[in-house]
């Protein structure tokens, strides 16, 4: 069998009586990034250490460059690991951490210490190479833990919550070294994370799970545009869908308390009679008044969150919540009135057309 | 102001462990110290007057060096033994979240020794490798082994078991074993990454381990009492020296001995391992 890249084939995993990934399948081809994300608990972490080896399916295949992994040990399946804490060993030198990898595989003194002097000037730790894990930042300690698992020259490279360890303040600096770093590289990245801008962001590929279960995998750009259901919309985009029903006149939401114009939508007229949809609400939008206008829904405003450059508000329309981002200032336990802002897309449901 | 008043109220609550100190500690160790000079009671057939023999005499005499020796060598030689079982014993609980097996259970079986005394284990001991030992009914040859010195090395192992299972389990619930697991995704072997990186990095604590359970065995007496035949240890002496005429200077010489074997032991198991802790910085 011939397949290239990383193929996850109906891949299940347990822990103890519990199944922790169910029936999973992944393919990333070669030199592309995937992201894995998710809620914690949702075998993200699971399916990172499966792909090592650290971690034996119940059920499945993980297929590296054709070459089947399942049952090969983790000392000799060319994946490099970035655990979570980074895991440097603290009784080597920063050198020590990054030859470590060469040593076990026998690889000779002289071709370690090139080696190790290349990866040790590509990730700019030179003048460190003699201290100690302990005497490290956290984005130092980082790019160690990336160089001691590139220098193995993984085929694939697994970074798990790469930027979590890390302080909200560095992070966005360090996802732009870490891309550039990535970038450099020839393996298959997958990276797990629970932060969607670091999925969206760094990957080609993203898959979301939930619950053991891949709920979608797409580019980026296609999961931004069209989230599956309710949930990655509302866990990669911040946003909700709003169950509409299409007909001659209008859009109509809410149980009928919101009628949006055909002007105001991006959607077919059905050809007759009328047809359920579905309204995907991104938090910008929505524009808010204090005015009642055309095709505008009163909504409570159940929380307000002023955070510098924009308000962050929850509404309540109908029992639904949605986030939307205003400028303007709005108050806790108002009504405000609530219309779109551009023309979103109202995705039909083709299988529900109803005459 | 605040600071003189917090002071003032921490050494107050230092006073009942000070004074605990000094009655049961300092004191006792003077009154040993001074006796065993020869400076203090003396017993039968003992002389009073300034000497050093009653402590020199646990190297100059023959019998006597030979149970110092044998001290030292079962009381660390047994709980080395304990910790090659213990290291991966422990490391497995801690990894499975202090769960090996059914969990709780074990970790109970494996700490229950904790309960027996001395003289118990030595008791066991008679019942497995005395003259009509279990192990001795179906292996002659093990018959009355419980008497010779692999017999009470065996017997001490065992008493050894909790003092070293308990504080290392402790010491092993905080290892990272993302450490192995990283490890082996570079290319190490089970063993080459246990030598190379848990042992490094358990090596502080194994060492402080050691030291204190082989302190606590080295003056162990209820086990060598109840299997003390033809072998000996100096503690046994201790006893022997007092209940045997009374011989209280030689007993304090003896018991001086002891106390600065064990707590020799402890001091250099400290030391290295602080030295050690501090080349993993």
């Amino acid at each position: 069998m011939s397949e290239s890249g990383l193929v996850i084939d109906d891949l299940s995993v347990d822990y103890d009586s519990t199944r922790a990934v169910s029936g999973l399948s992944l393919h990333v081809p070669d030199g592309q990034t995937l992201a894995i994300v998710g809620p914690s608990g949702c075998g993200k972490s699971t399916v990172l250490r499966t792909i090592a080896g650290l971690t034996r399916p119940a059920e499945g295949r993980v297929v590296v460059g054709g070459r089947d992994l399942t049952h090969v040990p983790a000392s000799a399946r060319d994946v490099g690991l970035v655990p979570q804490n980074y895991a440097l060993f603290p009784h080597l030198s920063v050198r020590g951490n990054i030859e470590y990898g060469l040593k076990a595989r026998g690889v000779d003194k002289v071709a370690r210490r090139e080696a190790v002097d290349r990866l040790l000037a590509f990730t700019e730790l030179t003048p460190l190479a003699q201290r100690r894990p302990s005497q490290l930042s956290g984005g130092q300690r980082q790019r160690v833990a990336l160089a001691r698992a590139m220098a193995i020259e993984p085929s694939v490279l697994l970074l798990d919550e790469p930027l979590a360890a890390l302080d909200p303040q560095l992070r966005g600096a360090m996802r732009r070294q870490l891309l550039d770093l990535l970038g450099a590289t020839t393996s298959i990245n997958v990276i797990v994370t629970h932060d969607r801008h670091e999925a969206l962001s760094m990957a080609d590929v993203v898959a979301v799970m939930r619950d053991g279960r891949l709920v979608q995998a797409g580019s980026p750009r296609e999961l931004w545009q069209a989230p599956a259901d309710a949930f990655v919309a509302d866990f990669l985009c911040g946003a909700t869908y709003v169950d509409v029903v299409l007909d001659q006149d209008a859009v109509h939401a809410f149980d009928g308390r919101w009628a949006i114009p055909y002007a105001a939508v991006d959607a077919a007229r059905p050809a007759t009679g009328r047809a359920r949809g579905r309204l995907l609400l991104r938090p910008d939008s929505l524009v808010l008044s204090e005015h009642r206008g055309t095709g505008t829904v009163p909504a409570l405003v159940r929380h307000a969150e002023f955070v510098g450059e924009s308000t962050l508000v929850t509404l309540e329309v109908a029992g639904t919540a949605v986030s939307v981002r205003t400028d303007q200032p709005v108050t806790t336990g108002t009504t405000v009135h609530a219309g779109l802002a551009g023309r979103p897309v109202a995705h039909p449901h083709p299988e529900e057309i109803a005459a | 102001m605040s600071g003189a008043t917090a002071r003032f109220s921490s050494l107050g609550a230092a006073v009942p462990g000070i004074a605990l100190l000094v009655a049961f500690g300092v004191v006792p160790l003077a009154v040993l110290t001074v006796t065993a000079l020869g400076l203090g009671a003396t017993g039968a057939g003992e002389e009073p007057g300034l000497t050093l023999d009653n402590l020199t005499q646990a190297v100059t005499s023959p019998r006597l060096r030979q149970e110092l020796v044998a001290s030292v060598v079962v009381g660390i030689g047994s709980v080395l033994i304990m910790l090659v079982a213990g290291i991966p014993l422990t490391l497995a609980m801690s990894r499975h979240g202090g769960q090996v097996g059914h969990g709780r259970l074990t970790s109970v079986v494996f700490t229950l020794p904790i309960a027996l005394p001395g003289i118990v284990v030595g008791f066991f001991t008679i019942l497995m490798l005395g003259r009509t030992g279990i192990f001795g009914q179906v292996v002659p040859a093990l018959g009355g082994a419980a008497y010779t010195l692999p017999g009470i090395f065996v017997a001490y192992v065992y008493f050894s078991f909790p003092r070293v299972i308990g504080p290392l389990q402790a010491a092993m619930s905080t290892f990272d074993h993302s450490l192995v697991d990283t490890a082996r995704t570079l290319g190490a072997s089970r063993a080459r990454a246990f030598v190379s990186v848990t042992l490094p990095v358990v090596l502080p604590a194994v060492v402080q381990v050691l030291g204190t359970a082989a302190a606590v065995t080295i003056g162990g007496y209820g086990t060598i009492a109840t299997l003390a035949q033809s072998e000996r240890l100096l503690p046994l002496s201790v006893a022997d020296r007092l209940s045997n005429g009374y011989q209280v200077a030689s007993a304090s010489g003896l018991a001086v001995v002891l106390a600065l074997l064990a707590a020799g032991t402890l001091a250099v198991s400290r030391l290295l391992s602080a030295w050690l802790e501090r080349r993993l910085r």
